[in-house]
């Protein structure tokens, strides 16, 4: 019998469904460069998703002023199955701590789109509103 | 004039001006119980959300059996739909129960509160980390 600890019904997995611990989540339809589906964004413009040594990698372009300006690569965080017994992409995250501004991306696939989610924290006195975006990105 | 660092056009000011020095961010549209749709859910079943003094508290319930399991109250990081705008649009929140971490995204959309959950186990149980997402109406 499983002892395993969870806060809700979905965390329970069968034996058989446990992944183990070299069981990786398969990446490999995240990676490339994503386009906003909005082509007058004035949030992000693309992301473009790598393989690197230790994980995967994300360089956010945010619009400004009309032409796109790299954020700079960074780790992804985490990434997540669509369920605890489940080795299929879901989501990711990754944050950006730009100093005056925090920005949590918090992305999930969705109908082969990708959806991504933007917490932004300002920390500057500037007096702008912390503010949540959602944009939809193509391969 | 002090300039105004961004790093993407949502970022600037449209009335520098009229800006406040100290926004603060409308959290009703939150408060409230909420009850998700699905009847038969096996991940979040009810939140109720409360303010107290400007500080937004999450009560979470999961699906267990035979009665949910009550989560505990944690505070939420609240964020409006545009740097000049006070309305609440969305509001995260963060449970870490040592054996995995549940953050929490939650938004209004047409009155139905919409809870993206990114679940990262800690243990050493082999479970894969995990998305959800769920649908929550207003229990009026």
């Amino acid at each position: 019998m499983d002892s395993w600890r969870y806060t809700r019904e979905e965390d329970k997995v069968q034996a058989e469904a446990r992944l183990g611990p070299q069981a990786a989540i398969d990446v490999s339809q995240l990676l490339g460069i994503w386009v906003n589906t909005n082509t007058k964004s004035k949030g992000i413009n693309q992301l473009v998703i790598s393989r690197a040594a230790d994980g995967l990698t994300v360089n956010v372009f945010g619009a400004c002023d009309g032409s796109p300006q790299g954020w700079g690569e960074i780790k992804i965080d985490f990434i997540y199955a669509k369920n605890a017994g489940s080795q299929d992409l879901m989501a990711f995250t990754a944050f950006y701590d730009f100093g005056f501004m925090e920005t949590r991306l918090q992305a999930n696939m969705s109908l082969g789109l990708l959806v991504v989610a933007g917490l932004n924290t300002f920390k500057d006195e500037s007096g702008r509103s912390n503010y949540f975006s959602r944009e939809f990105f193509h391969q | 004039m002090q300039s105004v660092k961004y790093v993407r056009d949502d970022d600037k000011p449209v009335a520098v001006s009229d800006r406040e020095a100290h926004r603060v961010i409308d959290t009703s549209p939150f408060v409230g119980t909420w009850i998700t749709t699905n009847k038969a859910t096996r991940g979040i079943v009810r939140m109720e959300v409360t303010d107290e003094d400007g500080i937004l508290l999450i009560r979470t319930f999961g699906a267990c059996s035979p009665a949910p399991c009550d989560w505990g109250i944690v505070k939420a990081s609240v964020f409006a739909d545009g740097i000049d705008s006070t309305t609440g649009l969305a509001f995260s929140a963060v449970y870490d129960f040592g054996f995995i971490q549940s953050d929490l995204q939650a938004k209004i959309k047409k009155g139905v509160l919409v809870v993206a959950s990114f679940n990262r186990f800690k243990d050493d149980s082999g479970r894969a980390n995990y998305f959800s997402r769920e649908f929550f109406y207003r229990d009026e």
